[in-house]
């Protein structure tokens, strides 16, 4: 045997371990396969303790990450449409706009007196001082945010106020902007979360479809996508009168509704109208988690409505204990966040300062001395050290991959469920087993030895095609499966074109050796052409496709990629070492 | 084990009148069945809402449509799935606004009934997640309880509160609910669970239908392109022919046989043009290497030899790839039957397609050769440069071969 037929053999030999090297994870047993995971998630830094405590046999830290993921048309799964808030994204956005609008006026010698946000719609209220003219006021908008519109004159608590509402085509560039926004956050959080190969698509409109297949715990996967995560620090209010705000509350549950009295903006104006707290600030809750009557408000907080830094100043939270060993988020600021943090701190010493989350309230402590290292942290402020910890990491996660533009409203939670996937494979397994079966008799039966050969091509062909789909940690749906039926009927059909091929170059009266020779080289131009014009195909269908499409042009893709190296490569070398001898005979 | 004995002659190309005219008319007919009649399309491309219910018995499909009668889903909206013991059935119910009327007059009524026939100002229904009626009264605040009173005889209606002033919410059961309610009325008898709700707004339907439609035009254009690159001009069209052909005489059938155009459906057209396309471009190999190998012999026993000498392997493929299918037809279950069905059919209609439609368009390509020639003539003389080939193009040669007046070589 020639040395390039011993390189070839020795390229085929690495290929096939490392194609069952990447396949095992996926074949693995249940309990070897909590394992590996739990060393990927160690691996990433994650704390679980259960981890340390198990071993596995020593050859399972040798074995790589990626498996092939069934898609939930196979194993069932979570699947959810979430309804992007696309106004209110709207609204806040306008109220971003609230300091920057100060800023400018301040240094355009505008006065204004006040500048605030209206409840619930897009719209700013602006208040000059006494002698400045409104058209003044309309003239600096105008120059300053030609995407605001003036709307009319209001009065609010027997003062005039200028209202100027947000364009609709820069609303609708906002509502946009949101929904990829919103998609994008929703993608990294849940990459983060460790959800193999899940589905996040824009399902027209303001609806997004998410899909995670294997996961059944609908409350978890709930809490990470669904929290909006808007984190605010604020100032609290420490002039405001606790006695007349205890009052207010007590007039607001009597006189207000269930649904008026638990939306905290609705309250806070109707405090600020029956003369309760400050117009510039606003009431806001401490929550705690009561089992089954859900969240309920513990402490009311004034804060002054004023927003010093967001989520969006934050660079990065992580998980960290303190003295206690009580788990708590620890956040890092962008520079200018930390100079912010820094300053205000420093001018506010013996002041309180709120961290608001989802406009709940998550502590409110006491500014000892300016805060200048960059650094904050969140208390969870739960006893139980699982639990905490458990919604440390939430959180932590959240705040990292940072904020949803605007709330998201889970619409439709389902849990597909594994038990119709179940039957369906049971079925395809056999279909499946019967199907290749019949395969390899008719080539036996068809070209003998050289039928054999492409045997052992095919199942090297399908073992390929699980690793590279394993290796890209794919998702098998039943377009997939078309996908790789497609292939193998495609790997068939390649080694019946090259057979076909040596029974006519042996007809022509070549020795088998070059028959053999002369049937791959002749073949190969059929069977490439032929290839490549499906790729295509299938290159264009990935392009263009969503979803079901995708799978399908993936595992044809790589199939062809498979068939193309066991139809000719692997094939030709078995076929050379059969026909070594210039005398040998091939049964074909 | 030969299938064909060598040097065998069929005459395929002199049948190639006969073929027409059956493609045309099977075409034609495709064509008018996918308008006049119309595909079964799933819920995947029309929106609406899918409810999989399993009985724990077999139960007879006539059973279950009268059951359902009351509901007015029309006939096509039940579908048993697998075999009758299996007692598995959709209900597909494609208008997003089903029931809508009625259950909004029957609410509104009751409410008129206990406030009064001027206390409502407007009411609005929309069926997301669930139905819901958003209903906007005049007049003094009402409480829950007092709504809830009014509603209390419709089923599954439920008063929730509403954040502004004078209006309050109706909450009503969605459509797998309303149907599986209305089941378990008539077949008191019958035991049965849900095992899946599906519901696609018709928005993403038809975005869904545009998509795939630009995915299969798009790979037919880029075929064209790659044929005409590396074979010649004149069998691209064949080839693209050859796969229009396939698809809409598997779509019609596929019509005929009433099986539902969902995404999986999408994935089974997609793998026939996998098909008829693999076995077309073996044949064009064949006929390019002959063109090349026999300069003188003219096209039609050109083809006729090439279809022939490849004739073994399309059987011994086309036969191989059936065998499987049969066994995924019969033993795959319900949800394979539609991937192995077209599968099939795409071998079937591949192999002819390729020896009836794309070989003989060559033949048709070279005859319009002389008209395309003035008016592709720069487009050709770029693929031939391309391609390094001579000025005069290999069809052309055939073309001159063909009628005796072409340079002797």
């Amino acid at each position: 045997m020639s040395g390039t037929w011993w390189t070839r053999v020795f390229v085929i030999v690495v290929t096939l371990l490392w194609g069952v090297w990447m396949v095992t994870p996926t074949f693995v047993g249940e309990s070897t396969q909590a394992l590996l995971e739990a060393q990927a998630a160690a691996a990433s830094g994650e704390v679980d303790e259960d981890a340390e405590q198990l071993e596995g046999p020593w050859w399972l830290s040798l074995l790589p990450e990626g498996r092939i993921n069934l898609g939930l048309d196979l194993q069932g799964g979570i699947d959810m449409t979430l309804q992007v808030e696309v106004d209110e994204a709207v609204v806040s956005a306008v109220h971003r706009d609230v300091a920057p609008l100060k800023t400018l006026a301040g240094d355009d010698g505008l006065r204004l007196s006040d500048v605030r946000r209206a409840r619930g719609e897009p719209v700013l209220l602006l208040r000059g001082e006494a002698e400045v003219p409104s058209d003044e006021i309309r003239r600096f908008m105008t120059k300053r945010f030609d995407t605001y519109e003036f709307l009319e004159t209001r009065t609010l608590d027997g003062d005039e106020y200028l209202a100027f509402g947000v364009l609709p085509d820069q609303a609708k560039y906002i509502g946009d902007r949101a929904i990829e926004q919103a998609l994008e956050t929703l993608r990294s959080r849940i990459d983060e979360t460790g959800v193999k190969e899940p589905s996040i698509v824009l399902k027209g409109g303001n609806r997004i479809n998410v899909q995670l297949p294997g996961i059944e715990n609908i409350e978890e996967a709930v809490a990470a996508i669904g929290t909006t995560a808007v984190l605010e620090f604020m100032l609290v209010d420490e002039e405001a009168d606790e006695v007349a705000l205890d009052r207010g509350l007590l007039d607001a549950e009597t006189q207000l509704t269930q649904e008026q009295f638990a939306d905290d903006t609705f309250l806070s104006d109707w405090l600020a109208r029956q003369g309760r707290i400050d117009g510039k600030s606003r009431v806001m809750f401490e929550y705690e988690d009561q089992g089954e009557a859900g969240q309920v408000r513990t402490r009311a907080v004034v804060v002054r409505d004023r927003i010093i830094l967001t989520g969006d100043d934050v660079n990065d939270a992580s998980v960290a204990m303190n003295q206690y060993n009580e788990p708590y988020v620890g956040l890092e600021f962008k520079p200018r966040g930390g100079k912010v943090f820094c300053d205000i701190t420093s001018e506010n010493v013996g002041r309180r300062f709120a961290i608001v989350l989802d406009n709940k309230v998550r502590s409110a402590p006491v500014i000892r001395e300016a805060i200048c290292g960059g650094r904050a942290s969140i208390e969870m402020g739960v006893q139980d050290y699982q639990q905490g910890l458990k919604e440390a990491s939430v959180l932590a996660l959240v705040l990292r991959t940072g904020a949803l533009p605007a709330p998201v409203s889970i619409g439709d939670v389902r849990t597909v469920g594994a038990s119709l996937g179940a039957d369906a494979i049971a079925a395809g397994k056999l279909a499946t087993m019967v199907g290749g079966a019949l395969v390899l008799v008719f080539m036996v039966l068809f070209y003998r030895t050289a039928g054999i050969v492409s045997c052992v091509a095919l199942i090297t062909n399908i073992l390929l095609v699980m690793s590279l789909l394993a290796a890209a940690g794919a998702t098998l749906t039943l377009p997939g499966i078309a996908g790789i039926a497609l292939t193998v009927g495609m790997a068939v059909d390649c080694n019946i074109i090259v057979y076909e091929r040596i029974r006519e170059e042996l007809r022509l009266g070549k020795n088998t050796r070059s028959a053999v020779d002369a049937g791959f080289s002749n073949a190969l131009t059929a069977v490439l052409d032929a290839n490549i014009t499906t790729f295509i195909a299938g290159v264009v269908l990935y392009t263009y496709g969503t979803g079901p499409i995708k799978g399908f042009s993936v595992t044809l893709m790589i199939g062809i990629i498979t068939t193309l190296f066991t139809g000719i490569f692997v094939s030709r070398t078995m076929m050379n070492f059969i026909t070594r001898r210039a005398s040998a005979r091939l049964a074909i | 084990m030969h299938l064909i004995k060598p040097g065998t002659q069929f005459d395929f190309v002199g049948q190639r009148k006969k073929a027409a005219v059956f493609s045309i008319i099977m075409v034609i007919a495709s064509i008018t069945l996918f308008f006049v009649k119309g595909p079964n399309w799933g819920i995947d491309f029309t929106g609406g809402t899918e409810v999989h219910l399993k009985f724990n018995e077999a139960v007879d499909i006539s059973e279950v449509r009268s059951a359902l009668t009351q509901l007015e889903l029309g006939n096509d909206a039940v579908q048993q799935i697998g075999a009758d013991e299996e007692g598995e059935y959709v209900i597909r119910i494609q208008d997003p606004e089903f029931g809508a009327a009625e259950t909004r007059s029957s609410v509104e009524s009751a409410l008129k009934t206990k406030f009064g026939d001027e206390w409502i100002s407007e009411t609005d229904y929309t069926a997301e997640v669930g139905a819901r009626l958003t209903v906007r009264y005049i007049g003094a605040p009402v409480t829950l309880d007092d709504v809830q009173a009014a509603v209390d005889d419709i089923p599954g209606a439920k008063a929730a509160p509403a954040l502004d002033d004078n209006v309050v919410y109706v909450n009503l059961p969605g459509l797998a609910s309303q149907i599986g309610g209305k089941l378990k009325e008539t077949l008191t008898e019958r035991n049965f669970q849900v095992l899946q709700v599906d519901s696609v707004g018709p928005k993403v339907g038809g975005e869904l239908r545009r998509q795939g439609f630009v995915a299969i035009m798009a790979t037919l254009a880029l075929i064209l392109v790659y044929v005409g690159f590396r074979f010649d001009l004149a069998f691209a069209p064949g080839a693209v022919l050859a796969l229009f052909h396939d698809v809409t005489v598997v779509v019609g059938i596929f019509i005929i046989t009433g099986h539902e155009f969902n995404l999986p459906m999408i994935g089974a057209l997609l793998t026939i043009i996998g098909y008829s396309l693999n076995d077309t471009i073996v044949i064009y190999d064949r006929i390019r290497e002959n063109m090349s190998r026999y300069r003188r012999k003219d096209t039609v026993a050109l083809i006729n030899t090439s279809i022939n000498e490849t004739l073994g392997r399309t059987l011994a493929t086309s036969i191989t790839t059936a065998a499987a299918m049969i066994a995924f037809l019969t033993l795959g279950g319900p949800v394979i039957e539609t991937f192995s069905l077209a599968i099939l059919l795409g071998v079937i209609f591949g192999t002819y397609s390729t020896v009836w439609v794309a070989s003989p368009t060559i033949l048709a390509m070279e005859d319009l050769q002389p008209v395309l020639s003035k008016i592709f003539t720069p487009v050709q003389a770029a693929m031939d440069a391309a391609a390094e080939q001579g000025p005069v193009s290999a069809t052309e040669e055939r073309r001159q071969a063909r009628e005796g007046s072409g340079p002797e070589l």
